[in-house]
């Protein structure tokens, strides 16, 4: 099996903007042809990751490589192979999308329009509008474009699917998903956790500026709480037993059990085969249900 | 509400305040001076000066009691207030609505149960006081000023301004109306300043041409003139000040009806959407024709402006001359450093009128130096690949360049209009004077940038703007008051020198390309520090 390159590495990467603000010790790797997800509450750190990753604010202190070049030494060598939306929506008065396009390909020396015309259409976007006049989400269809339109390698987006309405959506997911296929890497960060659950393949969740879990969603997902819900026909165990088997937030009812279970689940399942179940559900639990249960640590 | 609209105009209630005692104070001792020590007192300076005001009626009328410090300083700075709070007001009215309508700032006030006669009405309300505060300060201001000089006349001055602030309320609602029927606040700011300076212009000049003479009556500044009480002997029209109020009242009346009934963001004639192609070949090639093309009719109206103001100055050429001979200032002016000739001189103070212009460009061009970073597009350049100091480059190039039409236009209007004038071509002055005010765009947008990127986003406008309006009020008031000379050199106009007749010493060229040197290094270090985001 092919080995995957290493596309973005940073290592204690931080940028400290004082009062616990900003990024600490981040500790990042994104292989080629992943789809990486930065999920985490406002504020906690993703765009300035993804600004760091630019070189439009400066480090505090540790270091960043994309394609093994430094993100600083190396910033405008990489922002040819880099496809960036940036968090914060541009204002650009009196011109048209069009204007704003053809003059960003215009400055990265890109003659051919064909691909700007493909993504524009694919995005429903009218480039005879003008700017100021478009709606939020046809500004960040302004914004999707423009990182798309010239084919790069690394596609770096902050919040993409912001203002966009499903289908646009939708036609995003496959063009992430048509740039992997491609070969392509992608970092996106992003509140909307049903999008960062279908198209990322590996999830990195940052809370007050610190990257605290990492992994697929299957690890992300194995490395949390499962929730069981058993019937019994019969007898049932007591609080106390599931408790002394290590099942936390007990509760018994009429006929059935709800409870949940930190890593393994062999003693209980022990102890309910003592019982006779006539049900058993066990959950694992959903992106949100993992990005909840870390946020409210 | 009101009280957030207040919040939102007190740094420019605080600087028109800050400017317009000092410019008040100052220039009223100058001319007191000027008043006390001219040979034959202040009845002979007022007649002697009087045929070259009259000539240069354009730029400032009335004129009325110049024997007197009331007289002067109405004629010299109440005047200019007068055109300039008209602009302000003018400008407010145009980007009342709009600017919230641009910025989406309207929709959590509409959507908090406002409606828009109100949100309307209490800002215009908001920005009415807010002249009125001005005018009051302006008034005291010149009340100061008076009595520091010993001419009091406490009511007479706050009189005289109260009447300016009330009778150009109609300007306000005009560019209030206007704004109504544009889409963007830049669009409406612009017609209105327009408008605004016909009428003054039409104003000062109707009383030459009788056929001229009714159109006066449609002059705000007209009306705001029948009260100056600041000039003794001089009474006030308070039915004047009712009838303008009630035109203010009345157009923003018409403002409030036409935006209710527009869409927020709209017209009341909405266009609709063009279905062109697009059109690909209109979009520059690299970033210094983006920033030319983006901003073609603004350079546009700096090369017609500064054009126009050359023009009219080559244009009274002849008539001004003639009175200089006549009263000995000839020998003044040879003394410090115009020239010999009454022509050499004449041209040589006409072509230091354009670095003031270039100045006021350059800021100009260093507040859109500004929005590029606060409103995301430097983040969105960069993302191509262009690196900082190329950014800067880019920048001053364009600035050049813009700076090089209106310079180029400018000096062949005033060539055509010497040389209709019958005035002799000067090839080496002409020659020296572009150098040099090329020298000065240079240093001037050198200077801009440094600071641009030193406080990096915040009040780089404002510290120029101050910057540029000390300079001219130390250049002005240092030979009247005996003001040390190291004070003057501080100013950059000063280094410019007197190139229409000799090149300027070796220090000023040290000057200029000293401080030149010194802030293109400081842009570009500390633009390499700095994030490219706010």
């Amino acid at each position: 099996m092919k080995q995957q390159e290493v596309v973005i590495r940073c290592e204690k990467l931080s940028k400290d903007y004082g009062s616990n603000n900003g990024l600490f010790d981040c500790n990042l790797t994104v292989k080629s042809g992943e789809v990486f997800g930065l999920i985490g509450p406002n504020g906690a750190g993703k765009s300035t990751l993804l600004k760091l990753l630019m070189d439009s604010i400066k480090p505090s202190s540790g270091s960043a490589e994309i394609f093994e070049l430094d993100t600083q030494q190396h910033s405008l060598e990489l922002k040819a192979r880099i496809g960036y939306l940036p968090g914060e929506l541009m204002d650009f008065p009196s011109v048209t999308a069009g204007y704003i396009l053809n003059l960003l390909l215009n400055l990265r020396g890109i003659e051919d329009r064909e691909r700007l015309k493909i993504i524009s259409n694919r995005l429903q976007l009218d480039l005879n509008r003008k700017y100021q006049e478009l709606s939020h989400g046809n500004k960040q269809k302004v914004g999707l474009v423009q990182a798309f339109m010239h084919n790069p390698e690394l596609l770096i987006l902050d919040e993409p699917t912001i203002g966009l309405d499903p289908v646009i959506q939708r036609e995003l997911r496959t063009m992430v998903q048509e740039a992997v296929q491609e070969g392509k890497t992608v970092l996106l960060s992003s509140h909307v956790l049903s999008d960062v659950e279908s198209v990322c393949s590996r999830i990195g969740l940052i809370i007050g500026g610190r990257i605290v879990r990492e992994g697929t969603l299957a690890e992300l997902r194995s490395e949390r709480i499962h929730k069981i819900t058993a019937s019994f026909i019969g007898k049932k165990p007591t609080s106390t037993q599931l408790i002394t088997s290590g099942a936390t937030e007990v509760v018994v009812t009429k006929d059935s059990v709800y409870f949940e279970s930190n890593g393994s689940i062999n003693e209980i399942l022990q102890l309910l085969s003592h019982f006779q179940v006539s049900e058993l559900d066990s959950r694992e639990l959903s992106l949100e249900e993992v990005f909840f249960s870390e946020v409210n640590r | 509400m009101f009280a957030a609209a207040i919040r939102e105009r007190r740094a420019t209630i605080a600087a028109w305040l800050i400017g317009g005692t000092l410019a008040m104070y100052f220039e009223a001792l100058a001319i007191a001076a000027e008043l006390r020590d001219f040979p034959g007192g202040p009845e002979v300076l007022a007649k002697s000066i009087m045929p070259t005001i009259e000539a240069m009626r354009i730029i400032r009328w009335p004129a009325d009691r110049l024997d007197t410090l009331g007289g002067y300083l109405a004629y010299h700075n109440i005047t200019l207030f007068n055109y300039f709070l008209a602009l302000y007001a003018a400008l407010q009215g145009a980007r009342l609505i709009r600017r919230l309508e641009e910025t989406g700032d309207i929709e959590f006030y509409l959507s908090a149960k406002t409606t828009r006669a109100k949100l309307l009405t209490v800002r215009s309300i908001a920005d009415f006081a807010a002249q009125m505060a001005i005018s009051l300060g302006l008034g005291l201001a010149t009340a100061f000023a008076l009595q520091s000089s010993g001419e009091a006349n406490t009511s007479g001055a706050i009189i005289t301004f109260l009447a300016i602030g009330i009778c150009i309320s109609p300007v306000f609602g005009l560019g209030l109306l206007i704004s109504q029927f544009v889409k963007n606040s830049r669009t409406a700011a612009g017609a209105t300043t327009i408008i605004v300076t016909i009428l003054y212009v039409l104003n000062n000049i109707a009383e030459k041409y009788s056929w001229l003479e009714p159109i006066k009556y449609l002059s705000p500044f007209y009306y705001a003139n029948l009260s100056r009480p600041v000039i003794p002997g001089f009474s006030s029209n308070y039915t004047s000040w009712i009838v303008m109020s009630l035109v203010g009242v009345l157009l923003v009346g018409v403002s409030v009806q036409l935006f209710n009934v527009r869409d927020v963001g709209g017209t009341v004639f909405n266009e609709k959407v063009d279905e062109r192609e697009v059109k690909t070949h209109l979009v520059p090639k690299g970033l210094v024709g983006d920033m030319l093309w983006r901003q073609r009719v603004g350079i546009a109206a700096w090369v017609i402006a500064s054009s126009a103001f050359i023009g009219v100055f080559i244009s009274l050429m002849t008539g001004i001359i003639d009175i200089w001979a006549k009263f000995a200032f000839l020998e003044q002016f040879a003394a410090s450093g115009f020239g010999e000739t009454p022509e050499l001189q004449y041209l040589a103070m006409v072509y230091e009128i354009l670095p003031p212009f270039i100045a006021g460009f350059v800021i100009q061009q260093s507040g859109r130096w500004t929005s590029d970073l606060n409103e995301g597009r430097v983040q969105l350049i960069l993302s191509t690949g262009i690196s900082r100091n190329a950014l800067i480059a880019k920048r001053l190039t364009a600035t050049l360049l813009g700076t090089l039409i209106m310079i180029t236009s400018t000096m062949i209007v005033a060539t055509i209009g010497g040389l209709w004038q019958s005035a002799n071509l000067y090839p080496a002055a002409l020659g020296r004077v572009f150098v040099m005010t090329i020298l000065f765009a240079v240093a001037f947008a050198a200077i801009n940038a440094a600071l641009v990127a030193i406080l990096h986003g915040k009040n780089a406008v404002q510290l120029l703007s101050i910057y540029v309006g000390a300079a001219w009020l130390i250049g002005f008031m240092a030979p009247y008051l005996d003001w040390p000379s190291w004070l003057v050199r501080l100013s950059i106009f000063d280094a410019f020198g007197h190139p229409f007749v000799q090149w300027p010493t070796l220090l000023n060229f040290v000057t200029i390309i000293g401080a030149m040197s010194l802030s293109l290094v400081t842009a570009a270090v500390v633009s390499q520090r700095k994030p490219v985001v706010k």
